[in-house]
């Protein structure tokens, strides 16, 4: 099995306060993980740290993407390396169209991996299944990126850009949440669209019903900035059932 | 106002400047056809009584015209252009356009075989006869105004008249190109526009270079719009890097007449728009937007002034300024609202995006409001790049000057909305594109 995420000893801290204490995971290719965990535990600050959101300090581990030390990198080049973050609270960007956004993005990391970049007519050929998989249209796409976009809008509009970004590892921040039934089916095709070999998908969830939709195969509960839980999907209906405040640090072992 | 000694001083010097400056213009001789109009000894005198503007003066606080009035100018003289520079510096491909080189009409450059029946426009040394009596006036009493309307007369190169027969609605647009070819040489243009009952217009402005010397472009322009009149005017100040511009248009609306103004700065040293207006009669709208593009080095100052004298006219106004390292870009704005202005309504708008630390913007927005029953508001804002906006573009791939040039013409490109031709609209963006690709050094 191909090892493309090693989290070692992970800790993190923004100004004074330490959030991540020595976290550790490891992602294959083609696997999907679910990091579950009580508000506070640090599940988005594993994200924005992996993405490489400026303000967080490492005081300790490593992370390793693909044989490379992450950290090094920034955001954009994690990006340009394969790394997606879905966002729990997508930007609106006024001024500036879906379009022309997307457009810009996928440029960046085609020309970054030496790919030829894609004109306005070869991106709207590009980008038409994407949309049609998502049930969006083409009229989306002129809107201001977020700008007066329902949730659910946003939601759709973080998983169109994950399919054509077409990342090796997707880490989604709370994708799920504030999501309707039909919202969530739209966006869990979606995620499941991206399932395969070579690729990973780390879902950040608080709640247990995006696995009925999105099968993990991988559940984790992140709590005080540790993983201190690992197992397969059971897990998650275990939480749901038992909460968290029963786990206390059995297990480091992913 | 009492006389502080250190204002003395400054007022001396300004007034030495402009007395130097008149003496190395000393052979100077207006046109032929304005001799008999133009009061240029009085305006000399006026000039150099006045001296050049200072800080001292409410209006030029944040504007030091230093590095202009001691600049050595030399009279304009005919300059040779490439055709092709017409083509980079035009808004509007199709339009009937009149190019002034160094201040002088090119007839070899423009282009006017498409002139719309009911409009008549021609350069005002030849054009005394056309003015109406109001204008002729006004160009008399030019020599009593401030100082730099004063030197525009004393000094004045040329300009143009342009007038709209009533009832003429002309969807030709019209488009006047002003290029330098730097020397040093000081051109002062004057224009007169009006427009006639019911008749409409689209009109241009665009100040370019050839040059990347000093020169100075200092304009005066009163626009007249008579009953339901309504203009469309859009300024492109894209003066080469070490130029001098400033600018006055004056405008008055009589009742349910209408002006757009759009007024777009990104190039010269130090340059100055001053728009000023005054509605007449009921229900006229003064609409103005605009932006300032200030690179290293670079002053803008886009001031407006608005003035309500009757019940029922209606102004708004947006200004976006956008500020590099080392740039310096101010806006003031004030609305006058006079005690039988009822029931105005008015509302005004500046926001200053800042780039760099070094970069730095000055807003002065006012309202002077007599009247009791009004609608008048202003906005000012300055800040940075939304951070977070930021890292979502870096999350795509996206890298940060980019990110940066698009989120900063996310800012600015709605405003483009204001004008009516598509090809102005995609003139400016282009010209915004370009302006942000060199000031964030985005990599092709």
């Amino acid at each position: 099995m191909t090892e493309l995420l090693n989290i070692e000893n992970l800790h993190a801290r923004v100004e004074e306060k330490e959030i991540l204490k020595g976290l550790s995971l490891k992602v294959n290719a083609g696997e999907v993980h679910a990091i579950m965990g009580p508000n506070g535990s640090g599940k988005s600050t594993l994200a924005s740290v992996l993405a490489g959101k400026p303000g967080y300090e490492i005081t300790e581990g490593s992370v390793n993407f693909q044989g490379e030390d992450l950290l090094e990198f920034e955001a954009e080049e994690r990006a340009q390396k394969g790394i997606f973050l879905g966002f729990q609270y997508p930007v609106e960007i006024p001024g500036v169209n879906s379009m022309y956004f997307l457009r810009t993005a996928l440029n960046a990391q085609r020309k970054a991996r030496g790919e030829e970049e894609l004109d306005g007519f070869d991106f709207m050929d590009f980008i038409q299944d994407k949309l049609e998989l998502l049930d969006m249209n083409t009229e989306f796409l002129k809107r201001p990126v977020n700008v007066g976009f329902s949730g659910g809008e946003k939601k759709r509009h973080e998983t169109l850009q994950m399919c054509a970004l077409n990342p090796t590892l997707a880490l989604l921040d709370e994708t799920d949440s504030g999501l309707d039934i039909d919202a969530l089916q739209i966006v869990s095709r979606g995620v499941n669209a991206m399932r395969g070999e070579g690729k990973a998908i780390v879902l950040i969830t608080h709640y247990q019903r995006l696995l009925d939709y999105i099968e993990p195969d991988f559940v984790h509960v992140l709590k005080d900035g540790q993983i201190i839980k690992s197992g397969d999907k059971t897990l998650a209906t275990e939480l749901e059932k038992e909460g968290y405040s029963g786990l206390t640090n059995e297990t480091t072992a992913a | 106002m009492a006389v502080l000694p250190k204002h003395k001083a400054q007022l001396n010097a300004a007034r030495k400047m402009a007395t130097s400056h008149a003496e190395a213009l000393a052979s100077y001789e207006a046109p032929r056809g304005l001799q008999s109009l133009l009061p240029t000894a009085d305006a000399r005198a006026a000039f150099e009584k006045a001296g050049f503007p200072t800080p001292v003066n409410e209006a030029w606080t944040f504007t030091n015209l230093a590095p202009l009035a001691k600049t050595n100018f030399t009279l304009p003289h005919k300059g040779q252009v490439n055709g092709a520079v017409i083509g980079e510096a035009k808004l509007v491909r199709d339009a009937v356009t009149l190019v002034f080189i160094n201040g002088q009409l090119s007839y070899d450059l423009s282009e006017m075989t498409s002139m719309p029946t009911g409009v008549t426009i021609a350069p005002l040394s030849q054009a005394a006869s056309m003015l109406t009596d109001a204008q002729e006036a006004e160009l008399k009493k030019s020599a009593t105004k401030e100082s730099l309307t004063a030197v525009n007369t004393a000094f004045l190169t040329d300009g143009y008249v342009l007038r709209v027969a009533e009832g003429q609605n002309i969807t030709t647009p019209v488009e006047l190109v002003f290029l330098s070819t730097g020397d040093q040489q000081a051109v002062n243009l004057k224009t007169f526009i009006s427009l006639g009952k019911g008749s409409t217009l689209e009109l241009s402005e665009v100040f370019h270079s050839t040059s990347d010397e000093a020169y100075w472009h200092n304009s005066v322009t009163h626009i007249d719009l008579a009953e339901n009149a309504q203009l469309h005017f859009t300024r492109k100040q894209d003066e080469g890097t070490a130029a001098f511009h400033t600018a006055e248009v004056h405008t008055t609306l009589q009742r349910d007449a209408s002006f757009y103004g759009f007024l777009a700065n990104l190039g010269g040293k130090i340059a100055r728009t001053l728009f000023d207006s005054t509605s007449k009669g009921a229900n006229t709208s003064v609409n103005l937007a605009g932006f300032n593009l200030t690179g290293n080095g670079q002053h803008h100052n886009t001031s407006t002034n608005t003035l309500h004298t009757v019940a029922h006219t209606n102004a708004n106004q947006t200004f976006r300024n956008v500020v590099a390292a080392g740039g310096h870009s101010v806006f003031m704005g004030k609305y006058h609202v006079l005690a039988e202005a009822q029931q105005t309504d008015a509302a005004m708008l500046n926001q200053n995006l800042l780039l760099a630390p070094s970069a730095k913007a000055d807003s002065k927005p006012e309202l002077e409001i007599y009247a009791d029953d009004v609608k008048c508001s202003h906005g000012a804002s300055t800040g940075k790049l939304d951070e977070t906006a930021l890292f979502y573009m870096r999350a795509r791939g996206i890298d940060t000057p980019t990110a940066m040039a698009m989120l900063t013409e996310g800012f600015i490109d709605d405003l483009l909305n204001a004008l009516p031709n598509k090809q102005a609209r995609e003139r400016l963006h282009d010209a915004i594109h370009r302006w942000l690709s060199k000031s964030m050094n985005v990599k092709g």
